[in-house]
């Protein structure tokens, strides 16, 4: 945002909150659909995010880059919704379960074995390995997002792959067997 | 497989993956054309959201969520007819693509009627060929509708756009299927996310549903088509909007 400044009360001035959402906006629906699997759930989140956003532009503060301002919000929407759907639902995933969606987001997930595994990831490991590998973010870039130390980052992000990479294991394992 | 490898399955799949943007019920939430948004005297946009807020507030709807804006209500937006159709005339699947094998449609808007059904299966597409070493575009773009072309769309008859059918054949433990399209003439259009909660359960289980559609040719999306695709692309009815679809 180069023509943020800022007042004596913190609040950012000058800073055109519409036209950074408007440049954001795709970039946020689609992480939001990485994340929560579904072009229905990225834009009811998104729609969350933005209102949330709106109601709290005013604590967006000097040096705060909107796109990460904007994406703590968003994720903190993703993972309530991820958290409460598991609660409301109680079923395992199925992962063979055949499925009648063309929704691209959905789509990413079905792809291969690897999607789905993602797919059965809890939130926090979902949102990592979006942030990481979709948005293409640095550890520390990771860390302010999430409200984590790098350091936890880090150590999550490889517990994550190891035990992704032995799920995809077990899976071949599986089919060989088959 | 390493956690390496697991690393870069991950980055060549969210590479590839094509992803759609924000639909326009979100971007009209922002409420500022993207052509006002350069110069300095622009006018002060005015937010939608600050509006849908204070309304939230009013009515007392938060607290349910942010299913306020749920997608049924802003499905008749979306598809509304719009007033500007250049061409007042209703073309037939085949008057349509008669007319554009003669040249005489570009991408000027054109009503199409016919049948809408969904006759798609859950089946599995082989993922495109990437040729990662060229510059030309490998992966499909958004208008081929790679895999499920004719599957679903709009026919001339009132007949469903293809069926399929299972036949058991010796020396096969499952059902073999075979998608046998419609008789008459059909498209597959490309359907934009906004009208999607409109057409997707229409016409699956239910016979074909008439459908009068406002839409275009010659999007500019073809472009992004693979070369041997562009055509394909090109010729792709686009649907701006439903004008009328008698589900009754």
């Amino acid at each position: 945002m180069e023509r943020e400044l800022t007042d004596l009360s913190g609040a950012t001035k000058g800073f055109d909150f519409e036209e950074a959402v408007h440049r954001h906006l795709d970039r946020a629906y689609r992480l939001a659909g990485l994340i929560l699997g579904s072009s229905d759930g990225a834009e009811d989140a998104t729609q969350e995010a933005l209102l949330r956003a709106w109601q709290a532009r005013n604590s967006l503060r000097e040096g705060e880059r909107f796109p990460a301002w904007f994406d703590r919000i968003l994720l903190n929407v993703c993972r309530d919704r991820l958290r409460r759907q598991r609660r409301i639902t109680f079923v395992q995933l199925q992962v063979d379960a055949p499925t009648t969606t063309r929704d691209p987001f959905a789509e990413v997930l079905d792809r291969d074995e690897l999607g789905r595994v993602i797919a059965t990831l809890d939130p926090d490991a979902r949102m990592l390995v979006v942030l990481r590998f979709w948005a293409d973010l640095p550890i520390d870039e990771i860390a302010s997002r999430l409200n984590v130390p790098a350091g936890t980052v880090k150590s999550r992000l490889h517990r994550t792959l190891g035990d992704v990479a032995d799920r995809l294991n077990q899976a071949t394992k599986r089919s060989r067997h088959e | 497989m390493s956690d390496q490898d697991t690393e870069e399955r991950l980055s060549r799949d969210y590479r590839i993956a094509r992803l759609p943007a924000a639909p326009t019920r979100l971007r009209a939430l922002v409420d500022v054309p993207p052509n006002r948004v350069a110069g300095s005297n622009r006018p002060r946009p005015r937010l939608a959201l600050a509006g849908l807020i204070v309304g939230t507030v009013v009515v007392g709807m938060l607290a349910v969520g942010s299913n306020f804006l749920s997608r049924d209500r802003w499905t008749g937006a979306v598809g509304a007819a719009p007033s500007s159709a250049a061409d007042a005339t209703i073309y037939t699947v085949s008057e349509l693509l008669a007319a554009r094998a003669a040249g005489r449609l570009g991408s000027a808007p054109v009503r199409l009627t016919g049948y809408w059904s969904d006759a798609s299966v859950p089946h599995s597409c082989a993922p495109p060929r990437v040729d990662v070493a060229s510059e030309s575009p490998m992966i499909p773009g958004e208008l081929e509708i790679n895999c499920h072309d004719g599957e679903f769309g709009i026919t001339e008859r009132d007949e469903r756009i293809a069926e399929f059918i299972e036949t058991e054949l010796p020396g096969h433990e499952v059902p073999q299927s075979r998608m046998v399209p419609a008789a008459g003439p059909f498209l597959t259009p490309w359907v934009p996310d906004g009208l999607w909660p409109q057409l997707q359960d229409v016409g699956r289980e239910t016979p074909p549903v008439p459908i009068v559609v406002l839409g275009h040719l010659d999007d500019p999306r073809a472009e992004n088509c693979r070369p041997e695709a562009v055509k394909l692309c090109r010729d792709r009815f686009v649907i701006d909007a439903v004008i009328e679809l008698r589900t009754n």
